[in-house]
């Protein structure tokens, strides 16, 4: 099995620096590196050759529905779960057969996962009291929780029981708790669910301000795409398994690589309109001739999907540009700042198009709806963005 | 750069498949040989207190004697006995006349205590604590208590129908009442318990549930019979399997009360079992009755388990 007369200890350490130079070499300042991680239970695959790097102090928001493997990957990471496939390295190091102490991660649970015997100094000093070789000292603890506690504004609330905090509180904790471990990485699991919709947006605020402060990398776990795109440096959206798409939130909203990332993330979501290419190149949407905008021809006959963002189209009482569409309102959504229209047009395609929240119109008027130059997005038959299309002209 | 482009051309793995299939039974290797050293005193107790006496037991069915001189191999000979004793057939009639008395019984009326118990909204404790103090009594206890109570001398429920003007009624030495009244304190015993079990068991349901079913129109016999019923289901599967093993293992109170009599109308296998092994020290045809009673409180569990497990 072995060649020559080397050691144990000599293999041990050539594979390892095998192992780090690899890694090292790949990725300088990268945190987390999955390559190809497979996850599957019995016969039902969860994660698919899935690969993601998170760079150091990068704030990466995994997004997709429930069930979609979002939480698995970060139980793979943790070592809570073993991959059955692939590659996990954590600052450089592979962890596929570290134990998930020894990873060096921290994760957050959307449960706080807290000790109720313990008061909150118990609670957050636990990892530090669990270390061992080397142990740590007694004032070094007291010392580090002081610290993590201040970092997270709970230190009034130390000898307090979870029991007697609210729930961002709780989860203020269970931070704390995950930032005085110093980890290379956070890992955290849909840690603002729990909380009432008022107090999730304090505790975005309170969580990115913390990422400022320490600047290690996150992978936040969550299936709120308002949560995806005010955190996030990075989104991967995740459908079944698969990486659908990973880039800046802006890339998503603007450049979305499928139409379920285009319906998944904005709301009201994208319409979408099935349709074919012309014989000249172009593409009919609700009685409109669309051009496209880039050298990509797709074939003539060529079934593609249209779709169009609400916050792309303009709602007037009278035509006044030529890339316009008339159509009934069917009804009327009023959100406080805007008021979204469901506009049924001509052609029976429904469309939700956005209006000043104070607008006069209601359900049954006749309204015309203008579209920005460049609103549409252009999919080929399978879903795949092909290119931005813009309007040239209208057939009425 | 588009990250849709980078994620496309896929990075390749550090280390080879042969490498990561040789880490993977490294770190597979040391978890499970921690498992194992966690298992292995409860697998030292479990080897030579149970494993080799039953193996031990099964040798010495196919033996006689053994006890004051060495044991002669008879083949078959006490499994045929085991068959054909009219006296095995009596102890196994009586034992399963007894379980089809005591557990449904038991069951019934555990449950509609439960059930009232669950609808106190306070003051369920000390009745909690009345009904649990029987399952604490040892069974010797209880005989002695009922002794007290069905004596037909001396009993008080005796002196009682005296005082009323009627015979007195002879519960333990009348072969056609010995059975059904063991099997009356034995429901005695088991009702705490069981109350116990179910009432955890009623805690313990979502009470969203109850609220959707009586909006939806169900009275208080349909959600108990709709709701309910099905939600315990897999507490009645272990209390089923549960008390079945414990019954058919009857011994102690028939040992106490009327040590199989009169008439050997009360005499159960376990009884009977401990008699040929310690009474007559017939060793082998003991060792046969107690396979055959392992043998059938297997079948009857094994039979329990397909009829009550969970339709996917």
């Amino acid at each position: 099995m072995d060649s020559g007369g080397k050691s144990g200890d000599e293999k041990k350490q050539e594979r390892k620096e095998r192992e780090g130079n690899v890694a090292m070499s790949a990725s300088e300042d990268v945190a987390v590196r999955l390559i190809q991680v497979a996850k599957s239970y019995g016969d039902v695959e969860v994660l698919q050759s899935f690969d993601l790097q998170v760079r150091e102090g990068e704030f990466v928001v995994l997004l997709g529905p429930s069930g979609c493997g979002k939480s698995t990957i970060l139980k793979l990471i943790a070592g809570l779960e073993e991959a059955s496939y692939g590659e996990i390295h954590v600052a450089g190091e592979l962890v596929n057969y570290v134990r998930p102490r020894d990873r060096n991660v921290a994760m957050v649970f959307q449960n706080y996962a807290l000790y109720p015997h313990m008061s909150v100094r118990d609670n957050i000093s636990f990892p530090l009291k669990m270390t061992r070789r080397p142990r740590i000292k007694r004032s070094a603890i007291d010392e580090r929780t002081a610290e993590a506690a201040a970092i997270v504004n709970l230190t009034e609330f130390l000898d307090r029981k979870p029991g007697q905090l609210s729930g961002g509180q709780r989860q203020r904790v269970a931070l704390a708790r995950a930032i005085i471990r110093q980890p290379e990485v956070f890992l955290m699991d849909e840690p603002l669910s729990n909380l009432d919709a008022l107090l999730r947006a304090d505790m975005r605020a309170s969580l990115l301000e913390v990422h400022a402060r320490i600047q290690k990398a996150t992978l936040y776990v969550t299936h709120d795409q308002i949560e995806a795109m005010t955190m996030a440096d990075r989104v991967v959206v995740i459908k079944q398994g698969r990486t659908q798409q990973i880039g800046t939130p802006q890339e998503l909203y603007t450049t979305p690589a499928n139409t379920f990332v285009a319906q998944f993330i904005g709301s009201p979501k994208m319409a979408m309109h099935k349709t074919s290419v012309d014989g000249d190149g172009t593409v009919k949407f609700a009685g409109l001739s669309l051009k496209l905008n880039t050298d990509i021809k797709p074939e003539p006959k060529a079934a593609v999907t249209v779709g169009v963002r609400p916050s792309s189209l303009k709602i007037a009482a009278e035509p006044d540009r030529q890339a316009c569409f008339a159509g009934t309102v069917e009804r009327r959504d009023y959100v406080g700042s805007d008021s979204y229209l469901e506009v049924q047009l001509a052609t029976g395609l429904h469309i939700v198009a956005r209006t000043a929240a104070d607008s006069w119109f209601a359900v049954g008027d006749i309204v015309h709806i203008a579209a920005e130059p460049g609103a549409f997005h252009l999919f080929d038959e399978v879903g795949n963005r092909l290119c931005g299309a813009s309007m040239v002209m209208s057939d009425r | 750069m588009n990250e849709i482009r980078s994620a496309t051309s896929t990075p390749q793995l550090t280390l080879s498949l042969e490498e990561h299939r040789r880490l993977r039974k490294r770190y597979r290797r040391r978890t499970t040989l921690t498992a194992y050293a966690f298992l292995s005193p409860n697998l030292v107790v479990f080897v030579a207190f149970l494993l080799i006496p039953v193996v031990w037991l099964f040798v010495s069915t196919f033996r006689t004697k053994g006890v004051l001189g060495p044991a002669e191999f008879v083949g078959l000979d006490n499994w045929r006995d085991t068959f054909t004793s009219p006296l095995v057939q009596t102890s196994i009639r009586n034992t399963v006349v007894y379980s089809a008395m005591a557990i449904p019984a038991v069951f019934v009326i555990a449950m509609v205590l439960a059930l009232a118990l669950n609808a106190i909204p306070r003051g369920g404790a000390p009745t909690r604590v009345a009904l649990y103090v029987p399952t604490l009594q040892p069974a010797v206890v209880a005989a002695f208590i009922f002794t007290f109570v069905l004596h037909p001398d001396f009993g008080v429920f005796n002196f009682a129908l005296r005082g009323l003007g009627r015979d007195p009624i002879n519960f333990l030495g009348d072969t056609s009442l010995a059975l059904p009244t063991i099997a009356g304190i034995e429901v005695w015993r088991g009702t705490g318990f069981w109350t116990m079990m179910f009432l955890a068991s009623l805690t313990a349901l979502p009470n969203e549930l109850y609220h959707a079913a009586e909006l939806d129109g169900a009275g208080a016999i349909r959600r108990f019979v709709r709701m309910t019923l099905p939600l315990l289901r897999p507490t009645f599967y272990f209390a089923v399997i549960f008390a079945t093993i414990v019954n058919l293992q009857l011994f102690d109170s028939v040992f106490a009360l009327t040590d199989g009599g009169p008439v050997n109308s009360t005499i159960t296998v376990s009884l009977y079992i401990y008699r040929s092994l310690f009474a007559f020290g017939d060793i082998g045809f003991g060792a046969a009755l107690s396979f055959l009673l392992v043998i059938t409180v297997l079948l009857l569990t094994g039979l329990q388990t397909f009829l009550l497990r969970e339709r996917k």
